[in-house]
């Protein structure tokens, strides 16, 4: 089978990915493993992800499902602050706004029936091998179907949205794939009614809003409403604080979560779970030269930083938008004798995102500092941070960013063809860079962790 | 504590009541975060103390010996008020 651009997943990236490329004309092929519904965690949208639905033709149907509207994230902690969702209108003034936080389940097949509707074709199935050129340029891949038949599907461009599964880079077709600065925090989290969320219809007390408590350093958790009743509550803390207890996740989520702020434990006091609790260890990690001949990974496929602002599924939407005119170039001809046909895009990604991290980085190192520039000094330039506002286009990196790159003596080097990123998890744990080269002798993050305390033991 | 002026204390020991003023340079001030940013607006708007972006780490601001510090390397620019 032959097509434009294959999508491997059917996520929220993937079925952007394709609803955009169709309103170009461009019909693509969605391959998905998973039966629909099926949970996935990352419920809460910035300002920017809403917009963005808004221009796929979605809001009304938003509307309709009544998902919970969030005008803004509270922060409770040994500083709390407020930041409400904002839009910048023609004159790049700032508005208030509002957007919407939702249930991944249904959420993500709503948009994944959208882009069949709009004449994507989806095949289900999982792809376990790409097909690549001699000279290494992907042309699609090989996908298992559910009766266990094989089939190639060869493609113009893929477009890796495999999420974490980092369909390429576990394939090398990538980079290499190094470790986060944020890989030894462990996130829990659940389904749960009866939390008492705000009563408000808008502002900062809104039912809808986002809530964030923390304890200390890397010990927080969140409060994301994702319909009337149910709350999704996530648990995150060094992997080291959850060995140490001793407990089952379910037993550490339940007793642990209440400790991380008395306000959390006030609305958790008779909840009801509706869910299990999930894990997810070690999740945070970047693929080098995540585009190339023939490739595209977008979301979490190719960097997943820390999920404490709920940037997640904003950056998912907003890079498949931002990668289907380069699409459009490669099926026309262009850019394809060079290197890497999406380098441009590959550093207009890696720069907004490295953005967000300085922002990550610095609420953890920095608090107080965090603080003051939330109140006083960066209010405006956080405020779009926290829309989702962090590409050059939108006016990055702002001078709060260039700031929080001095309080983190950091400095951001763009100017080499191929090393203009070296992960910053890199650079606090340079020793573990090599973890995930293509043949390192270490397979995953846990066996690294058991041997690096194996030798300190000896 | 000879660059910290005294309407600064002042403003400290009333940020802490009803804790007793503070006596020790290196007695914690114990003041919330809110209160420190507060205490960095008073700073600049009443003293003429400017803060740096740079400067805004809770070290600086964890009692009245790392606040005189930070003011001394301020030397004479900052303009004195005490």
């Amino acid at each position: 089978m032959k097509t434009d651009v294959l999508i491997i997943g059917g996520g929220p990236g993937g079925s952007a990915a394709a609803q955009f490329l169709l309103k170009e004309g461009v019909q693509p092929i969605i391959v998905e493993q998973e039966e629909f519904p099926r949970f996935h965690i990352g419920e809460s949208m910035t300002g920017e992800a809403g917009a963005l639905l808004r221009r796929l033709g979605l809001g009304q149907e938003m509307e309709r499902r009544a998902y919970p509207v969030k005008h803004g994230v509270r922060v409770f902690g040994s500083s709390s602050w407020y930041i409400p969702v904002s839009r910048r209108d023609e004159n790049w003034e700032l508005q208030l706004g509002s957007t919407w936080s939702v249930r991944r389940s249904d959420f993500d097949a709503l948009m994944l029936q959208e882009a069949e509707r709009r004449g994507a074709r989806m095949i289900r199935g999982s792809a376990i091998k790409p097909l690549q050129a001699e000279d290494g340029t992907v042309r699609g891949a090989t996908i298992r179907k559910p009766d266990g038949t094989l089939e190639d599907i060869e493609a113009e461009v893929t477009l890796d949205c495999s999420g974490m599964a980092t369909f390429l880079a576990n394939q090398r077709v990538t980079g290499p794939k190094y470790v986060g600065s944020y890989d030894k925090q462990i996130a829990f989290f659940a389904h749960v009614k009866g939390a008492i969320r705000d009563a408000g219809n808008e502002g900062e007390t809104a039912k809808g809003n986002t809530l964030i408590f923390y304890k200390k350093k890397y010990h927080w958790a969140w409060f994301i409403p994702v319909d009337s009743e149910v709350v999704s509550i996530g648990l995150v803390v060094p992997t080291a604080e959850f060995t140490a207890h001793k407990q089952s996740s379910d037993e550490f989520f339940r007793s642990y979560m209440p400790t991380i702020n008395p306000e959390l434990a006030r609305r958790t006091t008779d909840i009801e779970y509706v869910e299990a609790v999930h894990v997810i260890p070690n999740y945070s990690f970047q693929v080098r030269r995540f585009c190339g001949k023939g490739f595209i990974c977008i979301g979490d496929a190719h960097r997943f930083i820390d999920p404490i602002f709920s940037f997640g599924l904003s950056a998912t939407l907003r890079e498949a938008e931002f990668a289907v005119p380069y699409v459009l170039d490669y099926l026309q001809g262009k850019n394809r004798e060079k290197e890497n046909p999406f380098d441009e895009y590959q550093r207009f990604i890696e720069k907004g995102t490295d953005n967000l991290e300085d922002m990550v980085d610095l609420f953890w190192e920095q608090p107080f500092a965090f603080a003051t520039f939330v109140h006083q000094r960066y209010r405006g330039e956080l405020i779009d941070a926290f829309a989702g506002r962090v590409y050059e286009c939108e006016r990055q990196p702002s001078p709060a960013i260039l700031t929080f790159r001095k309080l983190l003596k950091r400095e951001r080097d763009y100017d080499h063809p191929d090393d203009y990123s070296v992960p910053i998890g890199s650079r606090y744990h340079p020793e573990r860079a090599p973890l995930w080269e293509p043949n390192s002798p270490v397979g995953t993050t846990e066996e690294w962790i058991k041997e690096a305390s194996a030798e300190e033991v000896a | 504590m000879q660059h910290v002026p005294q309407k600064l204390i002042d403003y400290i020991n009333e940020s802490r009541a009803p804790l007793p003023p503070v006596t020790d340079p290196d007695q914690p001030l114990q003041i919330d975060s809110l209160g420190l940013i507060r205490l960095v607006s008073f700073m600049e708007s009443d003293c003429g103390i400017r803060v740096e972006d740079e400067e805004l780490v809770a070290e600086n601001f964890a009692n009245l010996r790392s606040l005189d510090n930070l003011i001394a390397t301020k030397s004479q620019g900052a303009g004195s008020s005490s």
